[in-house]
């Protein structure tokens, strides 16, 4: 997808950011490391927890955790660019490893974890809806608990931790909304002055050739067509005939 | 020819460009929008469907950000 396609439909994101509507970073951060510190609490032989946000090229963009143990097991693994949350953000399912000693989907993550003290842990997908309820949830990220304990959790765990999953997606979420509305700020600029370019030199044209708007405008689009250049480049050489002239 | 079914020419003939230029209705609404179009997303999407009538000046502007997006390299 072109940054401009993205644009039309995401727009009202940027109005949001620039009216506060969106959260800022620190409160997001704040919420998410909560929720982490949650899901330690509430799962029995938790060592620690914590959700991270993956971007579209798999890596790791902001993270929340309860401790530097957990930072340093997800470090491990967008170092070796492999593990469970990996998996998990990529296939949307969640996971769960019984004994990371000898688990055979992750042998290297496993090995340098449990070396950590790190023996078992669960992984679920950080899930958000589509507003338009068109097309599936989006997958932004994972959330963990670790255990030193090996078969620390089972189905239940994985189920408490998906029910916390969901509001910690949600706020996170808000966090790419104002990344993408900061990102989008510029194609909105360029935007906006391409159309006051060519608005100005309709005028000009209006004014000098003593034409209707309309009119004035089919002058311009049959010279873009005639010379085979875009119209903002006709509408620029018809304010600025000196400078543009000097263009290559 | 009378004003409609000029514009009802016009807009055959820009929804038939649309179609044969293969675009995304999001990205010429946008490429429309930064050439001075005033028209909303959804009545531009509608113009092209047929259920729905631009001026005539937002007419041309549609058509010429057709021409444009299946005509020039993407920047």
């Amino acid at each position: 997808m072109t940054r401009k396609h993205q644009m039309a439909g995401e727009l009202p994101e940027i109005f949001a950011r620039v009216t506060g509507l969106l959260l800022t970073e620190p409160v997001v951060d704040h919420v998410v490391a909560n929720i982490a510190q949650a899901a330690h609490q509430s799962l029995a032989g938790s060592v620690g927890a914590g959700a991270t946000l993956i971007d579209a090229q798999g890596r790791p963009t902001s993270t929340a955790s309860t401790n530097s143990l957990v930072k340093e097991a997800d470090r491990l693994q967008y170092e070796l660019g492999d593990g469970p949350c990996l998996s998990v953000w990529a296939s949307a399912r969640p996971a769960r490893v019984d004994d990371l000693r000898d688990d055979r989907r992750w042998p290297e993550w496993g090995a340098a974890g449990a070396r950590l003290g790190l023996l078992s842990c669960i992984s679920v997908p950080l899930l958000v809806p589509d507003v338009t309820g068109r097309s599936a949830p989006e997958c932004i990220g994972a959330m963990k608990v670790y255990s030193d304990q090996p078969h620390a959790f089972d189905e239940r765990s994985e189920e408490v931790l998906s029910l916390l999953a969901g509001p910690a997606a949600l706020i996170l979420a808000n966090l790419q909304a104002r990344e993408r509305a900061a990102r989008l700020s510029d194609v909105l600029k360029d935007a906006l002055h391409s159309r006051s370019v060519i608005d100005l030199a309709k005028g000009v044209l209006m004014e000098r050739l003593h034409v209707t708007e309309r009119d004035a405008l089919q002058v311009m689009i049959t010279s873009a067509r005639t010379r085979e250049l875009r119209l903002t480049r006709v509408a620029q050489e018809i304010l600025d005939p000196a400078e543009t002239g000097r263009m290559p | 020819m009378n004003i409609d079914s000029e514009g009802e020419a016009q807009r055959d003939r820009a929804a038939k460009a649309f179609r044969d230029a293969g675009l995304d209705v999001d990205e010429l609404w946008m490429h429309y929008f930064s050439m001075g179009g005033d028209a909303g997303a959804l009545e531009t999407e509608a113009y092209l469907h047929g259920s729905y009538m631009l001026r005539p000046i937002q007419r041309d502007l549609l058509e010429h950000a057709i021409y444009e997006l299946g005509n020039f390299e993407k920047e």
